[in-house]
């Protein structure tokens, strides 16, 4: 199943940040997140890994900041993105707006939430994915990446995050239905998470499922 | 094989309180981001 690819463009010193909105889109929502320093920084050619990424991926995420606008590589990210036409959700994490060639863009502002803010961007960005107009064409990926983290999930505080945004979504085709059936009887984060019942009682009232 | 951390049902349970506050209300939020972005895309055109 083809799942959203996202790139995640920050400045060093917004990188703990960062990499906690990376692993609650991975295991969330089960969205491929590339996030340049953990995933490239020992083995592979930094820069290299950039030029095969980002043009590669469905979604460019920068977390503007006031470190990200004196950031060499996070703006030059940016002028790739532009250039290569991918779809670009800006997330504001202290106030600050996009500026140049991504100025008129509106960054979501993340720096006004207290609780849990990782998990909030990510929510936000697959809450997006889900109901923007612009990402119409990325709906079926967006839907079979939420499928592949509820078959992967070995966390039953994930579960219960993956099962409240499923429970929204009212058209998954057959194949995603198989996965979450197959899901729902052989993992154990699903099977035996608090959040079950509600799942069950979606997939009866708008699929005609019975688990 | 991958070992998993065993949670109470209570306390599965007030996480999922708590989850489903944030969703509900993040969604609130994105909705009304989402509405301001397509406004201002328009008066840009």
């Amino acid at each position: 199943m083809r799942r959203i690819k996202a790139f995640i463009a920050y400045a060093d010193e917004d990188s703990d940040v960062g990499e906690n909105i990376k692993k609650c889109l991975e295991r969330c929502y089960g969205i491929i997140a590339f996030f340049s320093p953990e995933d490239t920084w020992t083995s592979e050619d930094f820069e290299e890994k950039i030029y095969e990424e980002l043009p590669t991926s469905d979604l460019f995420i920068p977390l503007i900041s006031t470190h990200f606008h004196k950031s060499i590589y996070a703006n030059q990210e940016v002028g790739m993105a532009l250039a290569y036409k991918r779809s670009i959700f800006p997330v504001s994490l202290d106030g600050k707006k996009p500026e140049g060639f991504i100025s008129k863009k509106q960054a979501y502002p993340l720096f006004k939430k207290n609780y849990d803010p990782p998990f909030q961007a990510a929510t936000a960005i697959y809450l997006a994915l889900l109901n923007s107009k612009k990402y119409r064409e990325l709906r079926a990926f967006t839907k079979n990446s939420l499928v592949h983290a509820l078959c992967t999930s070995n966390d039953f505080y994930d579960s219960i995050k993956i099962i409240s945004m499923m429970i929204r979504i009212k058209d998954f085709n057959r194949t995603q239905l198989t996965k979450i059936v197959h899901s729902i009887k052989n993992e154990r984060c699903v099977r035996d998470c608090s959040s079950l019942p509600s799942l069950k009682k979606h997939l009866l009232n708008t699929y005609g499922i019975q688990t | 094989m991958v070992s998993v951390k065993s949670i109470s049902r209570d306390e599965q349970k007030k996480e999922q309180e708590k989850v489903e506050k944030i969703v509900n209300e993040t969604y609130k939020d994105v909705m009304a981001f989402l509405r301001k972005v397509e406004t201002s895309e328009k008066k840009v055109r």
